[in-house]
């Protein structure tokens, strides 16, 4: 392989991990706010391409608006389509036991794959393109500006998240709430505002994921699966419970994953990340970035 | 432990030492009042207004600052997060009670940037306290805070608690270290299994009553 196929491999993996990482990233903020695995995540994802799909003609072509414009809006619907979720899936369940929580958000994530199957049918579908043209070429690298559109987004995304956590006054109050909701709410904060938040915000990167992926890869109802893997995936390499870790477990999955099939093929490429996964779970289980300590005295 | 027929003041300004043996009740009537534990029976009224219905967010916010047993910090938030995210308030006026804090626990100052969970015991409780203390309380709540730490830091932190009634706040001091309770409290009252058995003034407390009550809870059990 020449230096320049790499790269442009590289550049590829980078684009898929970034889309990734917005997956993982919804999931990690939900398992610190709630303290359980969304097992809906994927399909929270799938949800979001099919939004996408639905929107598009209403700032598309028929209003000449950019379709950049298309991620505040689903990612606005998806926030939305988050709050009513936790109400539904996760709030009436959380104080039973834990396995209740799991159950409900397979079963609201079936609901959501089914509904997505009777509105747009079973077959793939692509999702509308971020922005149009023909690209960037430097030498012999290409790069198409929808590859450039999803980084750039994923980064703005990414970063957005991290400041709006670390710095502002609802983000250190949503923290609180993840680490320990019964002293957050000895403190004056509601923890179930920044629950409902939590979800808001994890279900809109799920959904802005879902309209990166959805142009280049397509989106079915059955994806959903596939995406909660890639998230669970990050977040095992990544260190579980770190933001910072599952973007970094996100981008090296889209890295390995694009580099594995240009040399080999797709599904030996998904055969050998889900062995780096056993091997992580048996090697490192706490992934690169191990968790903090809980408490020290 | 379910605590049982028991009437309970404190004032603006004045400290009440809770004692009692492991178990007696101290930290579930702490519980209680910050509206952690649900009532089966009777009442908690904070200035003249009963908290029936007032869940444990707004406790705090109408003024009651609760410092739980094992300081429970948020651990991977740092010292100034920390404090931030429990006042809700304009963001210069929580620069100002930090600064107020700061006063009050010169430690405060240098470990505003460190990360809870990379704290020493005595370090974690005075941030416990100044997190309980921002939304400067008309009332707080102390769960052992002489729990794990060294006498040394002891000496440092009674007198700051101290200082806090003599400025107007009422504290409710939950210990199992009696002589450390006594040295700074205007009031003690002492917990067995539940009940009430004995509410004095300090000043006017024999210590040999006291003594004899406390061994009678260890015989007892």
């Amino acid at each position: 392989m020449t230096a320049i196929a790499f790269t442009q491999i590289l550049l590829n993996g980078l684009a898929l991990g970034a889309a990734y990482a917005l997956i993982a990233l919804g999931f990690v903020i939900v398992l610190n706010a709630a303290g359980a695995v969304n097992f809906a995540q994927g399909e929270l994802v799938m949800a979001g391409g099919f939004v996408s799909i639905a929107v598009a003609p209403l700032i598309g072509e028929a209003t000449a608006l950019p379709g950049l414009l298309l991620l505040p809006l689903v990612m606005g619907l998806m926030g939305l389509m988050g709050a009513g979720f936790a109400w539904i899936a996760y709030f009436p369940v959380r104080k039973r036991h834990q396995v209740a929580v799991f159950v409900s958000t397979i079963a609201a994530g079936l609901v959501l794959q089914h509904l997505a199957n009777a509105l747009f049918g079973a077959a793939p579908r692509a999702g509308p393109p971020l922005i149009s043209g023909n690209g960037l070429t430097v030498g012999a690298l290409s790069i198409s500006l929808q590859q450039i559109a999803v980084m750039v987004c994923a980064a703005v995304l990414i970063s957005g998240t991290g400041l709006f956590l670390g710095r502002t006054q609802t983000g250190r109050q949503m923290r609180a709430v993840a680490q320990d909701p019964e002293m957050a709410a000895a403190i004056g904060i509601r923890p179930k505002r920044m629950i409902t938040l939590s979800f808001a915000l994890a279900i809109a990167l799920a959904g802005a994921a879902g309209l990166l992926l959805s142009n280049q890869f397509f989106v079915s109802p059955n994806d959903g699966g596939l995406f909660m893997l890639k998230a669970y995936i990050a977040v095992t390499i990544g260190g579980w419970g770190r933001l910072d870790g599952a973007v970094i477990g996100a981008l090296l999955i889209g890295i390995f994953e694009t580099l594995v099939a240009a040399l080999t093929s797709y599904l030996v490429a998904e055969a050998l990340l889900y062995a780096l996964l056993l091997i992580m779970l048996v090697f490192r289980p706490s992934g690169l970035l191990p968790e903090r300590a809980r408490a020290r005295v | 432990m379910a605590v049982r027929n028991l009437t309970l003041h404190v004032a603006p300004g004045e400290i009440v030492a809770l004692i009692g043996l492991n178990g007696a009740g101290k930290s579930s009537l702490l519980r209680a009042a910050m509206g952690l534990e649900t009532l089966t029976d009777g009442e908690i009224l904070f200035r003249d207004q009963s908290l029936s219905g007032t869940d444990t967010p707004d406790r705090a916010r109408l003024g009651i600052g609760y410092c739980p047993e094992g300081r429970r910090l948020f651990p991977g938030m740092s010292v100034s997060d920390t404090l931030h995210a429990a006042m809700q308030a304009p963001h210069a006026d929580r620069l100002k009670r930090i600064a107020e804090l700061g006063a009050l626990f010169p430690l405060l100052g240098t470990i505003l940037d460190r990360e809870s969970w990379s704290l020493s015991g005595g370090q974690q409780q005075v941030v416990a306290i100044a997190r309980a203390l921002m939304q400067n309380p008309d009332i707080l709540l102390l769960d052992e805070p002489s729990l794990g730490l060294a006498p040394v830091i002891c000496q440092e932190l009674f007198p700051a608690i101290r200082r806090l009634a003599d400025d107007g706040a009422a504290v409710l001091l939950a210990e199992q270290s009696t002589a450390t309770a006594l040295a700074v409290a205007d009031r003690v009252a002492v917990l067995h299994r539940g009940t009430l058995v004995l509410t004095e003034a300090v000043a006017t407390l024999s210590h040999d009553r006291l003594k004899t009550i406390l061994l009678s809870e260890g015989e007892q059990r």
